[in-house]
């Protein structure tokens, strides 16, 4: 509450100054425009990059004398509330890191964003892997500008394979012969944690191994209405995480997210199921930890190995916003080659668009793996109207891999969530 | 003359009640109409579209929502018969013990009580730390030798709700020895005089002679561990996510209004605001009714006595 006042105020007050400003510009020398800078705010739920966008935007700013962007950070928990009852009063910022695909439509809806397909020509050098997260489902306009495609895959600790004299695998009997290998050496091989309400961590688990059982090509025939969660490949990739218990840590049904990341990062696990996000949040928590990521492989060798991609969010411009076209300068910004070269060398994630170069080895690996990449099926498919398939796979994946409930049961029930709204697409 | 008198006394009572009156209109009557009001309107997003009666009622009790409202229906009279018993019963029985021996009972009572001035978010921080696999709790019952696997209570869906029911016990178990501890105090020493002098022992004195004198505490305590029970959530959420995991085993009314209201973990704002009305709607409903009909039955049982 304090700080929406206060931003309020302040930027009622810009404008009194600037209102001052442009008033004693009209009567002084043409040239002294300049002194009228423009703040541009960006509101962003990303607070553990709230340094590396500071570095990000002081260099905009530097190269654009007449605008000042304003960043401000809102942990993930509190941001969607918080930037709808900002926006619904009026006071949202002029910039606002979006939720992609089903979570950004109610903002969208509301009419609360401005399209940018015209705004930004910048966008035409993103492929439709990234814009996607970023339309509107009713006309199919961008409403932001995409900043990631975040894919999934198997992070192992190097120095730990190495002690156990074994190579990333590439099949999956390989998997499990590495898996049984760690365990007898003492060494836990999968961390794997879901429990007090971070299930969705355990989702994740079902994109990393999920593509190379349904294949490339499902995503397509559940999206045509060809295919359901019911389909035996569905069941199958279910199975697999149940399959694959025996080489989660004990007490793998009370660990959580958390506390699963931390046996990775302190070496006591050897591999973690997770997305490209992990990367510098690995690096930060422990500099000292050796390791790289694989896509989780394919039942037969020879076989490329695919791997769950999706748009992780974008920033898009506020119909509110007073300052827009500032705002949209901000925006071509960030659409551009150089935002996104400076956010994979610092954040380490694989940039929404191309022309980026990759220098952290563990990011060029997974830039490698996106050609064999398919949409991740139940955010980008499926987490649209509730229920979502994910709200019931969250809530059923525990008991599912303790064998309390079985796999065709938990299929049949994510069928069953999404049955009431889901249309294909003919 | 007289009319007039009566209308300046009233008069005056209204001005005196106008500002209290003007608030609870404003933050209690208002958003509860506006929210009965609008769980008869089709919702899109946060959009208000048009009015469709009762149907936001009908879909909250048919497939797949009744799933949910009749699972978290009963995980909530689970909540409220689980706190009566380890709180409220438990609590008269240890107020009873403090009562007789009475020496260090004011210590004691601060030991009891002092849970209840954590908040449920700390508490269930805390709980989820003892009772994670390698915490505190787990190693006591591997030392014990109770058991070999590690505890993971919170992520069983046979389990999860009882501990949940017991964290919240044990966070506000000092309220009925607070409570009960002052109402037998209360009782005259002369009836439990006599009670003695009939040859009546401890045990009979509390089940006949004192739980009848201490009905209104009762009738209080039952009331409120209702209302409780019935508006579940932040113990949930912390322990266990607005999913009520595992398999919703600790789903409760709140925690289903909360996802439909603001969206599931990883779906914030994918909402159904109709439903989520509808079920809030519902849910006073029948708090107030059921918190009337308790209310009433424990007037008519101090009436006959």
């Amino acid at each position: 509450m304090l700080r929406r006042d206060s931003t309020t105020r302040g930027r009622r007050g810009i404008a009194v100054i600037a209102a001052a400003l442009l008033a004693g510009a009209l009567m002084a020398a043409p040239g002294m425009a300049r002194a009228e800078d423009t703040t541009v705010t960006i509101w962003s739920w990303r607070t553990e990059d709230q340094a590396a966008m500071e570095q990000i935007f002081a260099g905009f700013s530097a190269q654009h004398p007449g605008i000042k962007v304003k960043l401000q950070f809102t942990p993930d928990a509190d941001y969607q509330n918080r930037l709808s009852t900002a926006l619904r009063g009026g006071e949202g910022p002029d910039i606002a890191q979006l939720k992609a695909y089903g979570e950004l439509q109610p903002l969208v809806e509301a009419g609360y964003l401005e399209a940018i397909d015209d705004a930004v020509p910048e966008l035409k050098e993103f492929p439709e892997a990234a814009l996607g997260g970023a339309r509107g489902l009713s006309d199919g306009k961008i409403y932001g500008v995409p900043y990631s495609t975040p894919n999934m895959g198997v992070f192992y600790n190097t120095d730990l394979f190495t002690k156990a004299g074994i190579g990333e695998p590439k099949t999956y009997d390989d998997f499990v012969a590495a898996c049984k290998v760690l365990k007898a050496a003492g060494i836990v091989p999968i961390a794997a944690g879901g429990t007090n309400g971070s299930a969705w961590a355990l989702e994740i688990s079902a994109g990393v191994v999920g593509p190379n059982i349904y294949g490339p090509d499902f995503y397509d025939r559940m999206m045509k209405g060809q295919a359901r969660f019911t389909d035996p490949l569905w069941v199958k990739t279910l199975q697999r995480l149940k399959d694959l218990r025996p080489y989660y840590q004990d007490g793998f049904a009370g660990t959580d997210y958390t506390t699963a990341i931390q046996q990775f990062v302190n070496g006591r696990a050897a591999m973690f199921f997770g997305g490209s996000w992990e990367n510098g949040s690995f690096k930060a928590q422990n500099p000292k930890l050796k390791f790289s990521i694989f896509a989780f492989p394919s039942d037969a060798a020879g076989q490329p190995a695919y791997t769950s991609t999706f748009a992780d969010g974008s920033y898009g411009l506020v119909a509110d916003s007073e300052h827009k076209e500032a705002a949209t300068e901000v925006l071509r910004f960030i659409a551009s080659a150089g935002f996104s070269q400076q956010f994979a060398d610092m954040l380490g994630w694989p940039p929404a668009r191309s022309g980026v170069t990759a220098h952290d080895p563990v990011l060029q690996q997974m830039m490698a793996m996106q050609p064999h990449s398919t949409p991740y099926l139940t955010l980008v498919g499926f987490r649209w109207q509730t229920p979502t398939a994910s709200s019931v796979l969250q809530a059923e994946v525990i008991d599912m891999i303790e064998g309390k409930i079985a796999p065709e049961k938990l299929a049949a029930d994510m069928d069953q969530a999404v049955s009431g709204w889901f249309k294909p697409k003919s | 003359m007289r009319l007039g008198r009566s209308w300046r006394v009233h008069g005056a009572a209204a001005m005196f009640v106008a500002p209290a009156l003007l608030l609870y209109a404003l933050f209690i009557v208002y958003p509860l109409a506006r929210s009965l009001w609008g769980s008869l309107f089709q919702w899109r997003g946060l959009r208000q579209l048009g009015f469709i009666g009762l149907y936001n009622f009908f879909r909250l009790f048919a497939e797949p929502s009744l799933t949910r409202v009749a699972g978290a229906l009963l995980h909530n009279a689970a909540w409220f018969a689980g706190i009566m018993l380890l709180q409220n019963a438990l609590g008269l029985v240890l107020a009873y013990l403090l009562f007789l021996r009475n020496r260090g009972s004011q210590l004691l009572q601060s030991v009891f009580f002092l849970p209840a001035i954590l908040s449920p978010v700390i508490v269930g921080a805390l709980w989820r730390l003892l009772l994670a696999p390698d915490g505190p709790l787990d190693a006591a019952v591997r030392a014990l030798g109770l058991t070999d696997a590690p505890l993971t209570v919170l992520g069983d869906s046979g389990w999860a709700l009882w501990v949940l029911i017991a964290v919240d016990a044990w966070n506000w178990m000092g309220l009925p020895v607070l409570v009960f501890l002052a109402g037998f105090q209360a009782i005259p020493s002369e009836v439990f005089e006599a009670a003695r002098l009939e040859g009546a022992n401890a045990a009979r004195i509390l089940r006949s002679v004192a739980l009848p004198l201490l009905l209104p505490a009762v009738s209080s305590l039952t009331t409120l561990t209702f209302i409780n029970s019935f508006n579940q959530f932040d113990l949930v959420y912390v322990m266990e996510g607005v999913q009520g995991n595992p398999s919703y085993s600790t789903d409760t009314l709140v925690t289903y209004f909360y996802r439909l209201a603001f969206g599931a973990e990883g779906s914030a704002g994918i909402t159904d605001i109709g439903l989520a009305l509808a079920l809030g709607s519902g849910l006073f409903l029948l708090l107030s009714v059921s918190t009337v009909a308790i209310l009433r039955y424990f007037d008519r049982k101090a009436a006959a006595l």
